[in-house]
Order: structure tokens, then sequence, then C-alpha cells
């Protein structure tokens, strides 16, 4: 068995598909399984995670960790040789490996690989996303400064305010809920470039939303950071292991039945509606519907979308991408909000997900 | 607003115009965190260049083959007829000359499975009128010591090393309306030389083999004025010791034994060489 160059993984990955009982096609995906998996383990202690085996001094670690990881990846049940890959294949709908584009086989392969290396070390309690400590001190510090505020700490909480607002915190005010905090740090983030900026621009958009009160829980600053900081700078199935990938077939499974119901709901509660509201043609309402299911095949397997506007450009012709803002920004975005929303309920009411429910 | 990650990715591998290159490089001097998602992917592509590069150790290798013979236990292979039309010998004209071309054997029939590749040829020796079957495969493990199944007529044949098996006379009427599959091994145990040494088998010696799906064997080792043997019982399969009939086959190079046991029963064979592999395989 030799290595393989990258260039080659997405072909290598479609011939095995096809013949995974074809020695030659499994020794060349096993050996391009185990040089991703190193990789990606090289990865994530350049990063800073404590992997287990790394004590050990005989051999190579990574090497050690990578083939317990394997062993789990690539087994077979008595039925079915290989049902991790191919009940995720499978649901993806991929029943047809021949006529499948190897680029879009080696992106599906590569986010079920690192879906179950994540998985499987937080299996092995490896510390959680060392970066994220990394990322709450450089936000602890930035509190410190004297623009901030701290009020004494009230059973366990700090409280935190910009010192320009000391004399107005509008007390008789309700607290600004979590969800909202979550709001406010995206579009901060969105505008900012530094993380000094990002944390000044939220304090100033919190004094904006003036039905609420102008100061935040501290703990509850820094895990909404943590979030957007997970969502966009460690993008690409980089982010750090919180909570595993329900990628275990049965709940594959349901969570392709659940995409299903709710794009047939999507279709006629949804775009159907716009249609006759006559915002979007039929043509243009498929497109929408393809942009959702993309969209929530991403937020199911790998936990991680991109921007709207993103799943947008895909879909749609090079002709209605420049419109977006004026003309479809609304609709789109209502379109795959409901969907999302329509589909995280439909999950909470199967039962094979409900251990998962704090994923959702 | 930030470049999406699909923008950066696409700008660290050098696979955008110039003037979103300009754009984004600007952007990179002035926000830490698109800077870092940028250093974040490169570490990560840098760590799979790395790790492509190098080789994979033996241990890996080690797994890739159980994980592969896993993946075939108990598999059910099926043939296809390739075609149906037996060989005839060609008709000789005088033109030929005297010397007529008799071959030694017909092909009776040929039957194939794309996935995985293996060819099954049905053959009849002319000169001695025995009909047997052949396996072709690039991969012995598809050919070698397996069993080919003829469900309409209840019978099973174990292949040898070379791949073929005996078929009895009259077992062929129109082969190719029967239908032909390959049946693999639920589990195969592999005695090694340095496991046993039957030249210090002066009295019988258990050794209990088990497989990581909980397959578990007895193998004895006998010496016997006769010769060295060995018996095979099986005390589970899948972890159940209450398993039914199950054929075991036993080969060490070109010798082999198959027989149908049941709990309290064993298969005995007579060991060919005291320094070659013995192959146990275990069929439902």
């Amino acid at each position: 068995m030799t290595s393989f160059t990258r260039d080659s993984y997405g072909y290598i990955i479609k011939a095995f598909l096809i013949s995974p009982l074809n020695r030659k096609a499994f020794d060349s995906f096993f050996g391009i399984c185990y040089q991703s998996t190193v990789g990606y383990l090289r990865y994530l202690k350049a990063k800073g995670f404590q992997l287990p085996h790394e004590h050990r001094t005989d051999g190579d670690p990574l090497a050690d960790l990578a083939i317990d990881l394997l062993g789990t990846f690539l087994y077979s049940s008595r039925d079915r040789p290989f049902p991790v890959i191919f009940s995720y294949f499978n649901k993806l709908g991929y029943a047809q490996p021949c006529e499948a584009d190897p680029d879009d086989l080696l992106h599906r392969f590569t986010v079920l690989l690192r879906g179950h290396i994540r998985q499987q070390l937080a299996r092995l309690k490896v510390q959680q996303a060392p970066q994220i400590d990394h990322l709450k001190r450089r936000f602890k510090e930035i509190l410190k400064d004297v623009r901030f505020k701290i009020l004494p700490k009230s059973r366990g909480e700090e409280w935190i305010y910009l010192a320009q607002h000391c004399d107005d915190r509008r007390k008789e005010r309700p607290l600004l809920p979590y969800d909202e905090l979550l709001q406010i740090a995206e579009k901060a983030y969105l505008n900012s470039r530094s993380r000094t900026d990002w944390c000044l621009d939220i304090f100033k958009l919190v004094n904006e939303a003036t039905q609420y009160q102008n100061l935040v829980k501290k703990h509850e600053l820094l895990a909404a950071i943590v979030s957007v900081n997970s969502k966009y700078v460690e993008a690409d199935g980089l982010q750090p292991v919180c909570l595993p990938t329900p990628v275990e077939a049965l709940l594959t499974k349901t969570i392709e039945e659940a995409i299903v119901e709710t794009l047939s709901w999507l279709k006629e509660s949804v775009l159907d509606r716009f249609i006759h509201k006559v915002r979007i043609d039929s043509e243009e309402a498929e497109r929408f519907q393809q942009a959702a299911e993309k969209y929530l095949s991403d937020l199911a397997h790998t936990g991680q979308t991109d921007s709207l506007p993103e799943y947008f450009r895909e879909v749609m012709p090079e002709g209605k991408r420049i419109t977006y803002l004026s003309d479809y920004k609304y609709v789109f975005e209502t379109t795959i909000n409901q969907a999302v929303e329509n589909f995280k309920d439909r999950l909470k009411k199967k039962s094979t997900v409900l251990k998962y429910r704090d994923y959702f | 607003m930030h470049p999406s990650g699909k923008e950066l990715k696409r700008f660290i591998e050098n696979r955008l115009d110039e003037l979103s290159v300009r754009r984004i490089k600007e952007h990179l001097q002035q926000c830490e965190f698109c800077r870092e998602f940028v250093e974040n992917y490169r570490l990560f592509g840098q760590s799979l260049d790395d790790a492509a590069e190098e080789s994979i150790p033996p241990e890996a290798l080690q797994l890739a083959d159980r994980l592969y013979s896993d993946a075939l236990a108990g598999r059910i292979i099926s043939l296809e007829p390739l075609f149906s039309k037996a060989s005839e010998p060609k008709l000789h004209l005088a033109a030929d000359g005297e010397k007529e071309f008799r071959p030694r054997v017909q092909n009776l029939t040929t039957l194939y499975s794309e996935n995985p590749e293996v060819i099954m040829r049905v053959m009849r020796d002319l000169d001695s009128g025995e009909d047997y079957l052949q396996l072709i495969s690039d991969d012995p493990a598809f050919s070698a010591h397996v069993m080919v199944q003829v469900p309409e007529l209840k019978r099973e044949l174990i292949t040898d090393d070379s791949g073929q098996a005996m078929l009895e006379s009259g077992f062929l009427e129109v082969p190719e309306k029967l239908t032909w599959q390959i049946k693999m091994p639920e589990a195969v145990f592999s005695l090694e030389p340095l496991v046993y040494d039957p030249n210090k088998t002066e009295y019988a010696k258990d050794i209990v083999l088990e497989t990581e799906r909980q397959d578990k064997i007895k193998v004895t080792f006998e010496g016997k004025t006769e010769g060295k043997q060995i018996s095979i019982r099986i005390l589970e399969l899948d972890g159940k010791t209450d398993f039914g009939q199950v054929k075991v086959s036993v080969s060490q190079r070109h010798a082999s034994a198959f027989k149908d046991i049941k709990r309290d029963e064993s298969l005995s064979f007579d060991l060919v060489d005291t320094k070659d592999v013995i192959k146990v395989r275990l069929y439902q």
C-alpha cells in the first residue's frame, strides 16, 4: 500500500464505493482514510488538543490513535460491510456512485471522517477545545479595560456594561435574553476586524436594543462569543469538540426523513405562498428548495453552515445573484429560517434523536 | 463584511481572480478573524499534505487486513452467466490437414461477478470425463478455499488452493441454468508456524483461538504414530454456544478437509507440513 496524492482522493473514494470488496479499491481507500486521519490529528495537536496516547513513547502516538479510530470507522457488521460509510452515502443519495462527482464525494467523505474522529475523541474524553480557553482568556483581558464596568457578583454571576452608560443602565427594563445576545454578537462580529472592536461593538448594539437593560451576563457573553467564533473562524470541520456529530446510521436515517418531510412542508406552506404572491416564480421556488436541502444537510451532518448568501449563490444563475439584496434577500432568508425551525421541531418530536436534544 | 469561508479557501488555494485576491489581501491586513481562519486552513492543509507523504506503518496494514477480512466474512457473491452456450469442437475440414486439434478440456459454462471481480468456469476434462469448476480472481481470497453453493441442488463445494473443486459425475445436466454463488467464510483462523511446533508434540495440546467477533475454536495438536494431526472443535460462534451446525474447512498447502460439525463434534486433519500455515474457516 503506497501513499496517495490528495488530488486522487475523490477518485479513490468513488472506486471504493463502486467496488468495496475489491481488495485494491479497499487498500487505496484505507490508505486515504489513514492519511486523512493522521493529518487531522496532527492539526488538532498543533491547535493544542491533548490527544490520547500522547504520553506513549513506543511507536508513533498519532499512528496508534489513527488505528484505533479507523477500527470503528471501517468496521463491518454481519449483515453489511462498512455500514458507517455506506449508510452515510446512501442517505445522501449516492446509491449510484458511478455517476457521482469525485470532488463532491471527497467533500462528503471529509465531513464524515472528521465527524467520526470528533465523535470518537469526545468519547475518549479528549480535553475539549483548548482554543476556547484561549479565546475566553483574550476576552477576559479585554473586559478588564477601563471602558468596561463589572457589577459586583450576584449569586455567582458577573454583569458587564460600558462605563459610559454608568448613569443610564435602564434598570427598569427586562434583561437581554441570550438568543438576542447571540444575534447581536454575530452582527457585531460581521462588522468588526479585531476582538477588541468586536467586544465594543457588542456593547454598542446591546445599548441600541433599548427595550432591554444595556448590560450582559459575563458567562453569556463568553458563550455567545465562543459560539460565533466557532461558526466563522473555526470553519471547515475545524469546530472544536463539543458535541458529537450524529452520523450513526439510525440517526442519519431519522435526520434524512426529517429533511424530506421539512422540504415537503416548505413547498406547500412557504414557497407556494411566495409564488401565489408573485414574489418568486416556480423555477426560483424549486431552486430555493434545493438551497434549503443543502443548508439542512450541512446543518444536520456537520453542525455548520455557510452564510445564507453562499447557498443562494450555489443554486441561482449568475444573473440573479447580483440582485440578491434588492429582490431576494427577504424571501430567501425567510425560506431557509422557516425550514430550519420546522426541521428542528420535527427532530425534537422524533424519539430516535431525543438524547441529542442539546445538539439541536 | 468578511469574505466567506469558501472565498478564503479559494484565496489560499490560488483559485481567485486578481481583483478578488487584492480585495482579500486588503481585508486580511485589517481583520484578525480572517487572518486566523487563513492560518487555520493553511495549517490544516499542511498537516494533510505531510500525512499524505508518509507511508503507512505495518500496524495500520495489519488493521487493513483485518477490516477487509471482516468485510468479506459470510458474504454471498452471486455469479451470473457470462455466456450460456458450451464451447463445441470445431468442424474439421479436409483443408485443415491431418492433425486435428483436440482440446483436453471443454468449457461447459462461464459465470462471473462484477463486484468483486470473479470468474467461474465449469469445465469437463475430456480425457478423464471428470467435471470440475475453476474460480479465477486477482485476489485469492475469492478463489482459494471458498465455498461454492448451488442452492437448487442443496450442494456445497469447497475449492482447493488453486481455486478448483471437483464435481460429481451427472451433477451438471444444465450448469448454466443453476444458481451459483460463492459463500465467504464467517470466520478465518490462521495458525502460524510460530504458534505450534508439531515436532515437539509428544502429547495432545490444546490452543483456543478467538476472533474479535467472538468466534472461538479449540485446536488440539496430537502426535500419533501415523503422523501429526490436529482436531478442531467449535466453542462459540458470534459469542453464542448454541450455533447449530457449522461447516468447517481446514487447509494446509494443497490438502484440505471439510465437514459439517455441531458443538460437541470435531474435525480431524492430518498435517502436511510442520512449517506451513494452517487455515481454519467456518461457514454457517
